[in-house]
């Protein structure tokens, strides 16, 4: 799907029109998404303009009747993670690709049921806190099945991962978002 | 699946429609049945509300400033043509330090060499007194001084110093 970059070729009148209806139609999740992801708000911006210039430099790899959505998305997933790993964040913490059943598979619900509460009561500070506690990779995946509301093959295909990874990620992801809900909490 | 209750791991692909159809069935039939499957399921579609409403909350709009800087980029790029980015390219320590160290042996052996060494490409004067001389002799091959009498005492100003000092006083005798 990537194109080699065309930055060098001269712009065009529908390369720009390209990019305008672009930002114009996309802008916003994008930031939104890239938002959520950094959970914060300079680097949201960093990654959004990034994205859109890759938008503007690679217009001609765009498939017409794909979604744009994933694809920039797809964008925005690969400048984070050449981001973090340029930060040498936490990004880089190993999760298995397989599927294996997880410790907590069994678990039963929670005596007390704080994730309705929270519902109810829009603790919506408890859910950023708890998102952000989770790993980048952990919390890209809950934000594009759960939020964007992608299948597994399309997350795998904007993460560049298997499906099985995305899985497994997922289902780690929500046992941690659960433990970290009912500890912030509990601190409220 | 536990032969009791549904995995949670089973579940969440459930809920995200990601089970093959047999197993999809065999879940929902589960769900009918047993409370305490239904108790979790019901948790995890409260996580995935949670998550939603978290996101419709602070959904924001794309600040302006950051579509002037995409602009600002786009014109920048749009400002820097090939030609620059290729003197650019001729630039890169890779190829600029060779050059350079090539530019800097032309200017030694061109300029400072010579100043250092300034009489080194002199030719003496009397070199081409004796070249002219002997091109000039009527005899080359004789084997009497070459160089012109007069050039040596040049007071009389005379060819016929020259003649005779050359042993060719034969030649102008003859008729």
């Amino acid at each position: 799907m990537a194109a080699p970059r065309k930055g060098f070729d001269p712009p065009t009148p529908e390369q720009s029109a390209f990019l305008e209806a672009a930002i114009e139609q996309y802008g916003k999740a994008t930031y939104n998404f890239a938002l959520r992801l950094t959970h914060h708000e300079a680097d949201a911006r960093d990654l959004t303009q990034e994205a859109f210039l890759r938008v503007y430099r690679a217009w001609k790899s765009f498939v017409p009747g794909t979604s744009f959505l994933a694809w920039v998305y797809r964008i925005v997933s690969n400048l984070y993670r050449d981001e973090l790993r340029r930060r040498k964040g936490r990004y880089l913490e190993e999760i298995p690709d397989d599927n294996a059943p997880q410790a907590f598979g069994g678990e039963r619900p929670l005596a007390v049921e704080p994730i309705e509460e929270l519902v109810e009561s829009q603790f919506g500070e408890t859910v950023s806190k708890a998102l952000a506690a989770l790993s980048p990779d952990q919390r890209q995946v809950v934000v594009l099945a759960d939020i964007e509301e992608y299948s597994y093959q399309e997350i795998a295909e904007i993460v560049g991962c298997s499906i099985g990874t995305v899985r497994s990620r997922l289902h780690r992801a929500r046992y941690q978002l659960r433990k970290y809900i009912e500890h912030f909490s509990a601190i409220k | 699946m536990n032969a009791e209750h549904i995995e949670l791991d089973k579940l969440i692909d459930y809920l995200h429609h990601e089970l093959p159809p047999g197993d999809d069935a065999a879940v929902m039939s589960h769900l009918a049945t047993c409370a305490a499957c239904r108790a979790l399921s019901e948790e995890q579609a409260h996580l995935t509300e949670a998550l939603r409403s978290y996101a419709r909350s602070t959904e924001r709009e794309l600040p302006a400033g950051v579509v002037a800087r995409i602009w600002d980029a786009v014109e920048t790029q749009r400002a820097g043509p090939a030609w620059r980015r290729r003197i650019a390219a001729w630039l890169r320590p890779v190829v600029a330090i060779p050059l350079a160290a090539a530019f800097a042996l032309l200017l030694y052996v061109g300029v400072v060499q010579p100043r250092l060494n300034p009489t080194g490409a002199v030719i003496s004067a009397a070199y081409y007194l004796d070249d002219h001389a002997a091109l000039t002799s009527t005899v080359p091959f004789s084997q009497g001084n070459v160089v012109p009498a007069s050039l040596e005492n040049d007071e009389t100003g005379s060819d016929q110093r020259w003649v005779a000092s050359t042993g060719a006083s034969d030649i102008a005798e003859t008729p």
